[in-house]
């Protein structure tokens, strides 16, 4: 009985780093389909600052090409980051220059970073694995514990909840470093209608280091069926941006 | 036409360019540049006859406005320059019609940017515009008359056809030392491909009158760190012209880090064609002696007409189509943004690796809504008074720009 009690619990553990990356597979796919087109708007709070809004347009082909293109305010209007494969640029109209960047570069002098934006398949970067369950504001959800792959990715480790109600909505996110370090937490809310089906609208991205420091990303609009040519996301397009 | 008139026609003409009628998105703006000069080697007791200040005061307007793919856009300034020259002017830095789509083509007429190429403050492959100034590469710069086309056969390849009117004197400069152009017809084409992640770029570019370019530009991340190479191997000295038929390298390599909110550049600059220390010093000799015999009495009016054409032809080597006069150069540049509620601080050194030279640039950005910008930056010039950078008849600069967007 014991050894048959034994088995039992050896085949839940083969099976539960699979159900985790199901589960991780349908929650990365809730807010933005395969392909999306979007207008987002970021809000970047700082502690004695004043709140920074930008607006942009945005666009994304499967797990690899993103592109976002800043549409406000006037002054920030044209700046272009576009993502390619593990390339990511920057086209700033001031010097009308293009430029590269790191991954881990922060999106836009908020909280987010590149990867956070442009990097849309967890699944690939992070092994994940079900650790329990957690209620957040009354809801519970998954525990995922999602161990990167590489170096390279944006995090070393994440803690990510995921709703068991079905939906399979984000509901909370914690970043940590190598050593254990949590770097920032994500909130994800404002379930909507919007572009046809319902999903969390808003993500707030606290950072754990500076007290009062969080960038907000609203969406505004989401089209999950643009028709999108690949090449608009190559970094030729952006030299001709200007 | 009388000049009062013309400015008027000029500013009216700006006016409506830039205006909200036309235009998707527009701004206008004002742009301050003053020089303080000074007597230097090259400005011995002020031969360029500069006053102690010399201004150019612009005011500014861009206008773009997009109809589906079609697109036109007019950037230009009326300038007012004060100083010895007195006079008002109108520029187009661009005036352009295109089309362009989404899978990749361009067709873009008229005054345009081409400026392309990963180097920071140099781009040696960058040959058909004026150079940017390397002590402030964000300054805008005009473009040239030209027809482009890009076409992307895949999202990892595109080509750039150019066909213009290439020019490439120095910009932004006061009285004497700014020298009209002789624009020259040049075409260029570039393939530029993304290849197991690490961008590529082949250009070639030819002109009338001149032996061809031959460009590669290279950039890849590596860790948090962009790394990038730009080079060109291209046949004849644009400093010297006896030396026609050799064949020079430039290069270009550096590195942008940008964590958070900041970012640092490092840039190193090999300009093959630049002169050595004994050149160098062949070169201030020949001036030295050129103007002395160009104010000497005792000679002939013809000699001394023949030795102040010598001197004139080689004093204008700085402010010409070149990219440095000497070799090995480099540049940092650090910027921080959001010191305090809508601020911006950065500063930028660019040094003669030989001599010395050194130019330090600091600036600060300013955006108290988010319609204005402001910045100032103060160009200052350090270094022995033989060094290249100490040629220049300036003892420092200002630089102030004040934009309205809408």
């Amino acid at each position: 009985m014991a050894i048959g009690a034994a088995a039992i619990a050896r085949d839940v553990d083969a099976q539960t780093p699979n159900e985790a990356t199901r589960i991780l597979e349908k929650a990365q796919v809730t807010i933005l389909g395969e392909t999306a087109s979007y207008t987002l708007r970021m809000t970047v709070n700082r502690t004695g600052k004043s709140p920074r809004v930008v607006t942009m347009d945005g666009f994304k082909s499967g797990d690899d090409r993103g592109l976002v293109r800043y549409t406000d305010p006037p002054k920030e209007k044209g700046t272009v980051y576009l993502r390619r494969d593990d390339n990511t640029y920057i086209y700033l109209p001031a010097a009308e220059k293009v430029a590269r960047v790191g991954p881990k570069q922060t999106f836009g002098g908020g909280d987010f970073n590149n990867g956070d934006i442009f990097r849309l398949s967890l699944t690939r970067d992070y092994e994940a694995t079900l650790a329990g369950e957690e209620t957040v504001n009354g809801v519970p959800c998954h525990v995922l514990e999602l161990k990167a792959r590489n170096r390279g990715v944006a995090y070393d480790r994440v803690r990510y909840l995921v709703r068991k109600d079905g939906t399979h909505f984000p509901c909370l996110a914690e970043y940590f470093t190598i050593s254990g370090k949590k770097l920032k937490i994500l909130r994800t809310d404002e379930v909507e209608t919007l572009g046809g089906r319902k999903r969390p609208t808003r993500m707030i991205m606290e950072s754990a280091l500076e007290t009062g420091a969080f960038t907000e990303l609203k969406f505004l609009k989401i089209d999950d069926r643009p028709k999108l040519d690949e090449r608009m996301f190559s970094p030729a397009s952006l030299e001709r941006e200007r | 036409m009388p000049a009062p008139w013309r400015a008027r026609l000029s500013l009216a003409i700006l006016v409506v360019a830039a205006g909200p009628v036309i235009a998707d998105d527009y701004e206008i703006g004002f742009e301050d540049f003053l020089y303080r000069s000074k007597a230097t080697l090259l400005n011995r007791d002020n031969v360029f006859g500069l006053d102690p200040t010399e201004n150019l005061f612009r005011f500014t307007g861009t206008g773009r406005k997009a109809l589906g793919r079609f697109a036109v856009k007019a950037s230009a300034f009326v300038e007012r320059q004060t100083g010895v020259t007195d006079e008002t002017t109108l520029t187009f830095r661009q005036a352009f019609a295109e089309y362009k789509t989404d899978d990749g083509f361009l067709l873009r007429v008229g005054k345009q940017k081409i400026a392309w190429g990963s180097g920071l403050a140099w781009n040696p492959t960058a040959r058909l515009e004026p150079p940017k100034s390397p002590a402030n590469p964000g300054t805008e710069q005009p473009g040239i008359d030209a027809v482009r086309m890009d076409i992307s056969p895949a999202g990892w390849a595109s080509i750039t056809l150019v066909a213009g009117r290439a020019q490439s004197n120095l910009t932004d400069l006061p009285g004497s030392l700014s020298r009209p152009s002789d624009p020259q017809w040049a075409g260029a084409v570039r393939a530029r491909l993304l290849v197991r992640d690490t961008d590529l770029a082949v250009t070639y570019l030819g002109a009338k009158d001149r032996s061809g370019l031959v460009g590669l530009d290279l950039g890849r991340t590596w860790g948090p760190v962009a790394l990038h190479a730009e080079s060109a191997l291209y046949r004849g000295s644009e400093i010297d012209r006896g030396r026609r038929d050799e064949t020079f390298l430039r290069i270009a390599a550096g590195a942008l880090w940008t964590p958070g909110d900041s970012s640092l550049s490092v840039e190193y600059f090999f300009n093959g064609e630049g002169m050595s220390g004994s050149q160098f010093d062949a070169y201030r000799g020949r001036l030295d002696r050129n103007l002395k015999a160009a104010r000497d009495p005792r000679l002939p009016e013809s000699a001394r007409n023949a030795a102040f054409a010598v001197w004139s032809v080689d004093a204008g080597i700085p402010f010409s189509s070149n990219l440095g006069l000497r070799r090995h150069y480099a540049s940092i540049a650090l910027t921080r943004q959001g010191i305090a509620t809508d601020l911006d601080v950065r500063l930028r050194a660019v040094g003669g690796l030989t001599d010395r030279g050194l130019i330090v640039t600091p600036g600060l950005a300013y955006a108290p809504t988010g319609n204005v910008q402001m910045s100032l930056d103060i160009v200052l010039l350090f270094g022995p008074e033989t060094a290249e950078y100490k040629l220049a008849p300036i003892e420092r600069a200002f630089q102030a720009r004040l934009k309205y967007s809408f």
